[in-house]
């Protein structure tokens, strides 16, 4: 999802600014509300910030097709601080990517921050949420939405690559669509089932370590782990 | 856990056996490198230069190299908050 400088239109650089701007103002202003309410909020923030970064840029192997690419990091993120808070992790780390390591650009930030950082994030907390309302085990819900989040966010950037890229007045919208996604699938889906395996991982780890973590958070409710202190703070996210 | 041990056991062999079984001509090329080529076939248009070209000697190398340093000791020490002896008992009071 690193859209390179130059690959979308003005109009469209633009509207994926405007877009991303949005939910990152409400996911600052949720970092600023948790941080005073929860003590585990900052340092769970500094720890996933690092972990989105250092995911969002390592590139896997994929031995069926010999490429690589990269998982995104925000499923885990999204479940484990809130999707608003884990877009605004997804603006820092793309932000160093587009500055120090010539991964994306500057002016296709925005459009890299929805897919990354909004679609990636809101799409695996529904799931996660849905997955846990009808009954599926934590680690369960936590693969869904690590597997589910990584496909929408590459879903989302073959749709921002056909709408914005230059001179594309003669390509009907589904064929570009088309063109990007046959680029990215092959590579991504093994990759969505490691995201879905690290995200699963990540959250069943805390539940078995830190279940407070999670209690704390309102992933869980008291009775759904065993262990642990019990929540008395519930976030609203 | 003797069976979880040996799933993780293969998993392993298993990503250390991906390079022998790469099948496409340029191997281990990024995704981001064929739309890049894709968007040049389509529409003739190629990436801008980033801001710091980091294909000049090892600049590349040492900003990956850094960047990774900084990200593993972030993590690291946010792990020893969360996850330390410490942390329990500072939450506990």
């Amino acid at each position: 999802m690193h859209i390179q400088d130059s690959f979308l239109v003005g109009k469209w650089a633009v509207a994926w600014f405007g877009a991303s701007s949005v939910f990152v103002s409400k996911g600052i202003y949720d970092i600023a509300r948790h941080s005073r309410r929860v003590a585990m909020f900052k340092p769970m923030l500094g720890l996933l910030s690092a972990a989105v970064f250092f995911i969002s840029l390592l590139p896997v192997p994929v031995p069926i097709t010999g490429t690589s690419s990269h998982p995104v990091g925000t499923p885990a993120a999204a479940i484990l601080v809130g999707p608003f808070a884990s877009m605004v992790l997804a603006v820092a780390a793309l932000l160093l990517q587009a500055l120090f390591f010539a991964h994306g650009g500057l002016s296709t930030l925005g459009a890299n921050v929805f897919s990354m950082g909004v679609v990636g994030s809101l799409i695996s907390y529904l799931v996660f949420r849905t997955g846990r309302r009808i009954g599926l085990s934590l680690a369960i819900a936590a693969f869904l939405a690590g597997c589910l989040g990584d496909l929408a966010v590459y879903c989302t950037t073959s749709l921002q690559l056909a709408l914005g890229m230059p001179g594309a007045g003669g390509l009907p919208l589904t064929k570009a669509i088309q063109t990007f996604l046959i680029l990215f699938m092959p590579t991504q889906l093994p990759l969505a089932l490691l995201e879905g395996l690290v995200t699963a991982g990540m959250v069943t780890y805390i539940a078995r370590v830190r279940p407070d973590i999670l209690r704390n958070f309102g992933l869980v409710k008291g009775s759904d782990l065993k262990g642990g202190k019990q929540c008395h703070i519930k976030l609203p996210y | 856990m003797s069976h979880k041990i040996t799933v993780l056991i293969g998993v392993l062999v298993l990503c250390l056996l991906m390079p022998v079984w790469a099948q496409a001509g340029e191997q281990w090329q990024g995704t981001d490198d064929l739309v890049d080529r894709k968007m040049g076939e389509m529409t003739g248009v190629t990436a801008s230069e980033p801001l710091i070209d980091i294909a000049q000697g090892n600049l590349g190398l040492f900003l990956f190299a850094a960047g990774g340093f900084v990200a593993g000791t972030v993590f690291g020490y946010q792990w020893r908050k969360i996850f330390g002896e410490k942390a329990e008992k500072r939450d506990g009071q």
